[in-house]
């Protein structure tokens, strides 16, 4: 028999006193339901607002894979870009992974449907020329991350800018920022470094969708229980192929430090702003350079040949 | 009480414990960051307590990827 519970058994939330169901130390408070959703939706705003990410938009591309964030990106982009009469289309990219895509690619549709946001779905097999079960009959799960970002930031340009998109979405959140910052910095890669920010690109390329993070400031356990709070999602599972033991370390290194220090994720973001600023500078002459195009594919490249284009030839080869 | 661990594969454990779920997190080596936590369906917090005939489903959230 499950025990019983009263009021004097829950933690209170810090600003009404009613059930909390989080609790954030790195503000020093915990949240109830109506209190939490609040106060996620009004930091997102005001990223948006910070960076001046819908500015002129009239048609923007959500990028939409069905998990927790970009359900939860895409959920909130209806309720800010409704009210600034911006039209959305979310874009998913369909990886070819069996057993795993097909339970996400139900829950976008359930929820473009809702919120009556058209979806566009464009799969790694037509788009690229294969799909990433068949590039993992190949490469070792190690290498699976590498081919499945170049592939799909490859085919979401394409997708954003035959679909005339003025801007695109993508539901990157605060961890991923700050892994992307720490393992960049190892790397010594200013580059990588320069252009992961809320509002991403060092080239102005007509053939380049610009990217925004509305999902910048927000951590990934926040977006999480938001997705549950909404009903977007109760179950969280990662990629079958996902193995990047570089970005594991760095993720449990960084929570860990979390965990003993409330506010390090916050205080690496900025940080990382404070260092961007600095590497933009570096590559402000490269957005007035021409972009060249693949001789291949024909899709602007910083080569004679792309990366999905290298990539591809490489897996034929084998 | 029955303690439901959500990885990567489900995890049941029945497990003799009254107080709070932070030392839960902590016997088992979760750490509070990468879960979201639910105590006989609701959502909770690690400050919150537990007890013996409670089930607490500890659901990790952060794989990326």
């Amino acid at each position: 028999m499950i025990s019983m519970h009263t009021d004097k058994d829950f933690v209170s939330c810090s600003k009404c006193r009613s059930r909390a169901i989080i609790h954030l130390p790195y503000a020093g408070q915990s949240l109830c339901k109506k209190h939490f959703l609040h106060y996620l939706e009004k930091r997102v705003k005001r990223t948006i607002g910070e960076y001046g990410m819908l500015d002129g938009v009239k048609h923007l591309g959500v990028a939409v894979s069905g998990g927790k964030d970009s359900l939860t990106m895409l959920y909130l982009l209806k309720q800010i870009a409704g009210l600034m009469r911006i039209r959305l289309t979310a874009i998913l990219i369909d990886e070819g992974i069996k057993g795993y895509r097909e339970k996400t690619v139900v829950d976008a549709k359930k929820l473009c449907k809702n919120l009556k946001v058209p979806l566009k779905i464009y799969s790694f097999k037509k788009g690229v020329g294969t799909s990433m079960d068949e590039v993992m009959e190949r490469k070792n799960r190690e290498v699976s991350c590498t081919y499945c970002g170049v592939f799909r930031r490859w085919l979401l340009n394409k997708a954003a800018r035959e679909l005339k998109c003025d801007r695109l979405a993508v539901g990157h959140n605060l961890d991923d920022v700050v892994q992307s910052f720490l393992m960049n910095l190892f790397r010594n890669d200013s580059f990588t470094l320069a252009r992961f920010g809320p509002v991403g690109g060092l080239v102005d390329d007509e053939d380049f969708v610009v990217r925004i993070r509305p999902l910048y400031k927000i951590p990934e356990r926040e977006i999480a229980t938001y997705a549950i709070l909404h009903g977007f999602r109760d179950d969280f599972f990662p990629c079958p192929y996902y193995e990047e033991a570089f970005r594991h370390r760095i993720r449990d290194f960084i929570n860990d430090q979390e965990a003993r220090y409330p506010g390090t994720k916050f205080k690496l973001l900025n940080s990382y702003n404070q260092v961007r600023k600095s590497f933009t500078e570096k590559f402000e002459h490269k957005r007035k350079e021409k972009i060249a195009k693949c001789s291949k594919c024909k899709e602007p490249s910083s080569g004679t040949v792309c990366k999905r284009c290298l990539l591809l030839e490489g897996l034929k080869s084998l | 009480m029955k303690c439901i661990i959500n990885d990567r594969e489900k995890i049941v454990k029945k497990i003799k414990f009254s107080g709070k779920i932070s030392t839960i997190l902590s016997k088992f080596g979760i750490n509070p960051e990468v879960v979201i936590l639910k105590r006989n369906g609701a959502l909770v917090t690690e400050l919150d307590s537990v007890k013996d005939n409670d089930e607490l489903e500890i659901i990790k959230v952060i794989y990326g990827g």
